[in-house]
């Protein structure tokens, strides 16, 4: 790799930036400030530098793991306490979900939503079941995140149980993690479909020649 | 309090409706308490029962129990490509149509050389200085071949870490830096890929030139047999995955690797299948997945049609020997990324403007607002 070319160097440059952009877009979304959403983009460049840090031969748990866990609790802890009942029963929603689906549909060939591919499914069902039930972003990111952290827990407890040797590592993907890519995909499915809704409803009212604002 | 109580019927209708669609007695077969778990583990069909998919006049053109859909396709060894146009759920058939004879995309190596190296890889290898670096891991790791493994499914490293350490020692008896990694990605679900996608990151950080995922297919044991070089081997089945951004390089690194395993060891590449799915080679261009064999073939078989391709892989991306002594730089990627980059930088400027003027209002509102600025 030492002869990279150009060109993989360029692509790949380019991906972070759009990773990066939409986390940002993300994190703006949940009304986080300029500078705490900086900070937190750096600190994920960052992590993908960091360790993993075992705790038993069947869990470790990957240092930059700790950034999206950290913002998840501050969503949770800053949020109403209605709105924090509502992100729970709607991440624990989606994780049961995404179990259901990951274990005991393992050949369910002609229905749509339990071909997409596993990797982006806990975000999209995060994000339309947050929309759907609360229309808050907020729980979209806490159900597309936390989801799978908890079906990481889960996967740790089964391996427990049956004595399997394989070590689950909670995070360490940085930006590429399945974690942060569910968390923004969830935000982005919620956001999609909240502005998409809002400006049918809103459109007639609003054109120009009758008074209306400008749409943001 | 009122909202939160309207809250929970919604979530329990919401997964209510999607398992009756899912037709719940799929459910109650997978909870039966006399399942074993590596059956829920193993591919979903029943023993003996295999997607098989055809051509248009009915010829077979690979048996599997992995999942197939429509849109999938498939590269013969022949590079004829087809697509799944329709898929029988019940008997288990693809019907495809044939889209093309695929003229495998060219390498930089003329035939005399590939001629010349076939003589010198195994000669000379140990000689040549230590060349590039590979990354190998399991996002499977179960996988066992019941002839040799006893069972098609092992709770822990299956018979598959045996064939990728064929792998591995060939290549590095090749001179090539290995970098298996063992990482257990357990247990066995469709949740193993978002697992093994940390393993991949950290491949990725040892900058390795390519990495390999390797599996084993569940299929008859003749579908993978194949007698190279007067011994019984394994071929080899490239899978590309149709659910990532890249695809297009995927594509022609898979069909480029193809055409230098056609020239050196014919018939050891099976074909190429683009299936549904993402297999975390949205990571890098240079994650291939392998299916050497099927778990109804021997373990033995399995580790030299690998050792084999560990020739293949070798040469394709380090050259024949003599060249690598004189530090010729073998770079396939420069010309097929450069194009991917262009199309990403095209699509990210249209979306943007696209962006602009919606947000905007429309293309007149858009002029204005620049202007003002």
């Amino acid at each position: 790799m030492a002869n990279l070319p150009i060109g993989i160097v360029f692509l790949s440059i380019t991906t972070i930036l759009v990773f990066l952009g939409f986390f940002r877009a993300t994190l703006d979304r949940m009304r986080l400030t300029d500078r705490s959403t900086i900070i937190i983009l750096v600190l994920l460049i960052i992590a993908h530098l960091m360790p993993n840090f075992g705790i038993n031969q069947y869990l470790a748990i990957n240092l930059g793991a700790i950034i999206p866990l950290a913002v998840l609790i501050y969503l949770l802890i800053t949020t109403s306490p209605n709105e924090r009942i509502r992100a729970i029963a709607i991440l624990l929603a989606t994780t049961g979900f995404i179990w259901v689906t990951d274990n005991l549909f393992l050949n369910s060939t002609d229905r749509f939503l339990f071909n997409i591919d596993p990797l982006y499914l806990p975000g999209i069902i995060g994000g339309l079941l947050a929309y759907l039930t609360t229309r808050s972003r907020r729980s979209a990111f806490i159900a597309g995140t936390g989801s799978i952290f908890l079906l990481d827990i889960i996967a740790f407890l089964t391996n427990l149980n049956h004595h399997v040797p394989s070590q689950i590592i909670i995070g360490g993907g940085g930006i590429f993690d399945a974690i942060i890519i569910n968390g923004i995909l969830a935000v982005i499915i919620a956001e999609i479909i909240g502005e998409i809704r809002e400006r049918i409803q809103r459109g007639p009212a609003r054109l120009p020649n009758q008074g209306g604002d400008e749409l943001e | 309090m009122s909202k939160r109580i309207v809250l929970v019927p919604f979530i329990i209708l919401f997964l209510t409706t999607i398992c009756y669609a899912m037709e719940l007695n799929e459910l109650n077969i997978q909870f039966s308490e006399d399942l074993s778990l590596e059956e829920v583990w193993a591919e979903w069909l029943d023993s003996d029962d295999y997607f098989v998919m055809v051509t248009p006049d009915n010829q077979v053109i690979m048996e599997t129990k992995r999942v197939i859909y429509p849109g999938d396709q498939y590269l013969t060894a022949d590079n004829l490509l087809y697509e799944v146009t329709e898929v029988d759920q019940d008997q288990h058939i693809a019907y495809t149509k044939l889209l093309e004879q695929v003229e495998l995309a060219e390498h930089y190596f003329s035939i005399s050389q590939l001629k010349t190296a076939l003589g010198l890889v195994a000669v000379e290898a140990d000689e040549s200085p230590a060349t590039g670096k590979i990354g190998v891991y399991h996002t499977h790791n179960a996988e066992s071949y019941v002839p040799s493994d006893g069972v098609d499914s092992i709770n822990g490293k299956g018979g598959i870490h045996e064939v990728g350490k064929a792998f591995a020692d060939t290549l590095e008896k090749l001179g090539v830096n290995v970098t298996f990694a063992e990482n257990l990605h357990l247990p066995h679900d469709k949740g193993a890929y978002r697992r093994s996608r940390n393993t991949v990151l950290k491949l990725l950080a040892e900058e390795p030139d390519a990495i390999f995922d390797i599996h084993r297919d569940a299929a008859p044991s003749n579908a993978y047999a194949a007698l190279i070089e007067d011994e019984w081997v394994t071929q080899i089945q490239f899978v590309v995955g149709r659910q990532n951004q890249n695809l297009g390089i995927n594509r022609q690194y898979a069909q480029s690797l193809k055409k230098i395993a056609d020239q050196l060891y014919p018939g050891l590449v099976k074909g190429i299948f683009y299936g549904r799915g993402n297999y975390n080679q949205d990571l890098t261009p240079l994650n291939l997945l392998l299916e050497v064999g099927a778990h109804t073939n021997s373990k033995d078989a399995a580790k030299r049609g690998i050792s084999l391709f560990a020739e293949v892989v070798d040469f394709y991306f380090y050259g024949p020997v003599e060249e690598r002594q004189q530090n010729k730089e073998w770079n396939v990627w420069s010309v097929i990324g450069s194009k991917t980059t262009i199309w990403i930088i095209i699509f990210l400027g249209l979306t943007s403007i696209a962006f602009y003027v919606i947000n905007a209002g429309g293309w007149q509102a858009a002029i204005d607002r620049l202007r003002r600025k």
